[in-house]
């Protein structure tokens, strides 16, 4: 068949996009941290974020 | 139909001496040849007279060519056997260059002459045609109408003779010259030869060398063909359209299928709160939400931070966590917004919200850990100034935003649909472009090269 390859192609992408969806993946970028203490409820503070220290934009024009 | 009382009749050879050689000469054109080409001297001879008066002497053995189709060579092409009685080289010469093609001349007795051209392994199939083409313009350029197609003028130039062999129907000796015009509709071309006397038209069709191998049973394999013929069938015709055909095909599935999880999805606010934070605050800024349920199944969720920045920005390191297993996830947002008036006009960058998809949230017990900051968060806030004499201090200006958090869980985000419909575009337009690549190249060599717009 003359399109075979691109019919395979394109319903690889099809399913790929509506299981990607269906299972709720991201693109995003989100650290996954196992056993954060319950403490953390009490005392925010003592949690340790991954992106405290990421580099902020401070310009405008 | 040859009847069982009858045999059907075998071309047969006829032998004369050539009068510069002295070889043997012969005939298969059943008296149809007015030259004949001595194969040992190479001396283009008067077929029409007894006695084979010399019309050319030998040629140039320097200019002998081997034809790929030895003379005599008998095949069978659309049912009708064929075989080959002569061939010529021609060429053109262009800044210096000679381009040179081959001819054949076949015969068979009943169904008259037919030719078969070969230039750097690209083959057609030529019959002369009995009605003229109508002259027409194609744009700007001139084209011819044939039966049904228009043919693209392609190139014109003078062909000269450069070496002959075997028997020929009309007079032909080396160093003769034509002007020769192509007309080309793919994989169809149409060919004016002109001389002071006449015009004639024939017709060809593009044949792989390969038919042509096994059609006169020849030895080896059919030369590779070399860069694009002027009326090669391009690889890529229909396939263009076919492929954005599909294109539309899926992008058209593609939609429903998000249609479809938009509507089904169970997207779910659970958690919209206001708060506010200003640098002025002493204290811990980081704090945690009330806890909150997810339910439903496993999927995604979006949170959005909406703040009321201008000319500032504010940087928010958040946790969502689950209560019950400790899993969190964790990420930040940044949100500025600049806005202003300069030589150009007003102008803005950034957002005063931002949001972020989590995914995989599986349903639980959640609370959501905030951390903003801001520019002078880490500064101690502004004292009031000390007794005169003392070193002063310099007063920290108080940043402040309000911002609102929303959570929603099973939010469809049409992020991977847009991806897989950027994907699907991929292959027609790979297509589009190898399919313009190839009629650029064909172009290229005519006398509309696309760079002057010819190859459109």
């Amino acid at each position: 068949m003359r399109y075979a390859g691109y019919l395979v192609y394109s319903m690889l992408m099809l399913t790929g996009a509506t299981v990607a969806e269906f299972r709720g993946w991201t693109m995003s970028k989100v650290d996954q941290v196992k056993n954060v203490p319950k403490t953390v409820r009490d005392n925010p503070g003592a949690y340790r974020s991954h992106y405290a220290f990421y580099p902020r934009y401070v310009g405008g024009k | 139909m040859s009847s069982p009382l009858v045999a059907p009749p075998v071309a047969k050879t006829k032998a004369m001496y050539c009068p510069n050689c002295g070889g043997p000469v012969e005939f298969r054109g059943f008296g149809h040849a007015l030259t004949v080409v001595c194969p040992q001297c190479l001396s283009v001879l008067d077929a029409s007279s007894p006695l084979l008066k010399i019309v050319q002497q030998a040629q140039d053995a320097q200019s002998r060519r081997t034809p790929q189709i030895p003379l005599g060579t008998r095949g069978t092409w659309l049912g009708t056997k064929w075989e080959c009685i002569g061939f010529q080289t021609r060429g053109v010469e262009e800044e210096g260059v000679v381009y040179e093609w081959e001819e054949y001349l076949l015969f068979n007795p009943y169904a008259g002459f037919r030719y078969l051209t070969c230039y750097q392994g690209h083959w057609n199939w030529v019959a002369p045609v009995e009605s003229l083409p109508e002259r027409r313009t194609s744009g700007t350029r001139p084209a011819v109408y044939f039966e049904g197609n228009l043919y693209r003028h392609f190139s014109g130039a003078e062909a000269k003779t450069v070496f002959v062999l075997g028997e020929f129907p009309w007079r032909v000796k080396v160093d003769d010259t034509v002007v020769a015009d192509d007309f080309v509709h793919p994989p169809l071309v149409m060919s004016s030869e002109t001389t002071s006397d006449e015009v004639t038209w024939s017709l060809g069709t593009y044949t792989p060398g390969a038919d042509i191998w096994k059609a006169f049973n020849l030895p080896g394999s059919a030369p590779k063909p070399i860069g694009v013929y002027l009326n090669q069938p391009s690889p890529f015709k229909g396939k263009v359209a076919g492929s954005w055909g599909i294109f539309g095909l899926m992008l058209m599935m593609l939609f429903v299928i998000a249609v479809g999880f938009a509507i089904v999805s169970h997207s779910e606010t659970v958690l919209d709160e206001h708060y506010k934070y200003s640098t002025a605050d002493r204290g811990e800024p980081s704090f945690v939400t009330k806890t909150f349920e997810i339910s439903g199944r496993t999927a995604n969720a979006e949170l959005t931070i909406s703040t009321n920045l201008t000319n500032n920005w504010a940087y928010f390191s958040l946790a969502l966590i689950n209560e019950t297993t400790g899993d969190a996830f964790d990420f930040g947002r940044e949100v500025s917004y600049y806005t202003g008036y300069d030589s150009d006009g007003s102008w803005s960058e950034g957002s005063q919200s931002s949001s972020a998809t989590i995914p995989h949230v599986p349903p639980g017990r959640y609370y959501l850990r905030v951390e903003p900051e801001m520019e002078g968060s880490e500064q101690p806030p502004a004292k009031p100034a000390p007794a005169s004499g003392a070193r002063r201090l310099i007063p920290v200006k108080a940043n402040t935003v309000y911002y609102e958090i929303v959570l929603k869980h099973g939010v469809t985000g049409f992020g991977w649909f847009l991806l897989a419909g950027f994907l699907l575009l991929i292959p027609p337009i790979i297509s589009t472009i190898r399919a313009a690549t190839f009629e650029t190249r064909r172009w290229a060599t005519s006398d509309y090269p696309p760079t002057s717009g010819g190859g459109d």
